[in-house]
């Protein structure tokens, strides 16, 4: 990764009190340049300028910048913070949990470079192995309430950024992510999804990449089936008021919607399942 | 003329130009395009343009590129106004031809200067290493 120190050399530092935010989204940006210029520090520099001397910022607004040629550059100066974990000014006036990582060049009509797909990854599946988020996940944001854990910064406000391109993309990024979380034995951290109906008092079902877990808050009379689209019974549990809380793996379920159907004190509660 | 308003300040990296038309019309393929002179070392370039402005359209041309001013993504500069995107060059350019697109109002370049300087750079020069020529004796 290229320092601050190196990039920034001949130039004001910042000078501001650090924020530290708790990251639950990874925001992707392109940075709507020029894909023709090769000086990636010179871009950086230039960014960093508009930013923080134009715009008036404290420092340039993203957490990391990858070049074409697939180097990081380490973005706004986290000073005794975490590079990761310092709130940034990238996504539509609502920063906090989220961290900015902008893709250098434009990708409204062409591809980003595998070299800098490949970063990416790299930067992303990093911070999402460290703090345990689900590569295809979502989690509620001010500005958006399933906010995918990847996002691009459209899916915060009406921008272009970060490119159809590159926005379509992001999805492809997401699985393969997943499965590098997978090949390194990494599991994600429960997002709780109280379901919206009477049962949210009685019972939460929370999702992760690979499990289902079911939470009853009241009474410990229930059972759990699962059931695939064509009504057959795929699962059912074995145990019956044993616990308060059930965790079913979904690595051996196949593609598909399966329709969870809870039978608690007496009342039928039902929800999806959507494995990809 | 061009009016070029320089916004002095010690230390800053960045100058503000005003765009007037009509300046050097340049007929080009049935678009009027515009010379402008920067008379700045100019690395660096965007618009500042009245927030109903569509941007998407202007371009420039330098050297041998034509590059596309679209939409800012940073959010509205204030006062009404907004921002185009960034446009960079690798190496400080000094003019270039402008097409203005659908922006009827008035229009404001900002060109940053993001070079190193070479002069204050704390960087040391690299020392040549010298080598002598050793060849096999043949006795």
């Amino acid at each position: 990764m290229i320092e601050q120190s190196a990039w920034r050399e001949g130039l004001p530092d910042p000078s501001y009190e650090r924020i530290k935010t708790t990251v639950h989204n990874v925001i992707v940006h392109h940075s709507a340049g020029s894909n023709t210029d090769t000086n990636y520090t010179g871009i950086v520099r230039n960014i960093y300028i508009y930013h923080t001397e134009i715009r008036g910022w404290s420092d340039i607004g993203y957490n990391y910048l990858v070049a074409p040629d697939g180097a990081i550059f380490k973005g706004r100066d986290p000073g005794s913070l975490e590079q990761d974990n310092v709130l940034g000014a990238h996504f539509c006036a609502a920063n906090s949990g989220t961290m900015g990582i902008c893709i250098l060049g434009t990708y409204t009509e062409v591809s980003p470079a595998p070299e800098s797909i490949a970063s990416l990854k790299l930067l992303v599946n990093w911070k999402l192995g460290k703090d345990s988020l689900d590569p295809v996940g979502t989690h509620p944001h001010l500005l958006n309430a399933s906010l995918p854990v990847i996002a691009g910064h459209r899916d915060g406000c009406a921008t272009e950024c970060p490119g159809e391109i590159l926005y379509q993309s992001l999805n492809g990024i997401r699985y393969d992510v997943q499965e590098i979380f997978r090949a390194c034995g990494y599991r994600a951290k429960p997002v709780e999804t109280a379901i919206k109906n009477s049962a949210s008092s009685v019972l939460t079902i929370s999702y992760t990449a690979e499990t289902l877990s079911i939470r009853f808050n009241e009474g410990r009379n229930w059972q759990l089936k699962l059931f695939d689209l064509l009504g057959r019974e795929v699962y059912r549990s074995n145990q019956q008021g044993s616990s308060d809380e059930v965790i079913l793996f979904t690595d051996d379920l196949a593609t598909g919607v399966y329709l969870i159907k809870i039978l608690c004190n007496g009342n039928v509660y039902t929800d999806k399942l959507i494995c990809r | 003329m061009l009016a070029v308003i320089t916004q002095g300040l010690s230390g800053q990296h960045y100058t503000v130009q005003d765009f007037t038309r009509p300046l050097h019309p340049v007929k080009s393929t049935g678009d009027t395009l515009f010379l402008v002179e920067t008379n700045y070392p100019a690395t660096g370039i965007l618009l500042k343009v009245d927030e109903w402005e569509k941007i998407a359209g202007s371009f420039l041309i330098s050297g041998m590129d034509t590059l596309n001013f679209t939409e800012g993504d940073e959010g509205p500069a204030g006062e009404n106004k907004k921002f185009s995107n960034l446009l960079t060059f690798s190496n400080p350019i000094y003019s270039f031809l402008f097409y203005p697109g659908r922006i009827k109002g008035d229009i404001q370049f900002y060109y940053i200067n993001a070079q190193q300087n070479k002069e204050g750079s704390t960087a040391k020069p690299s020392k040549k290493k010298r080598f002598r020529l050793c060849r096999a004796r043949h006795d």
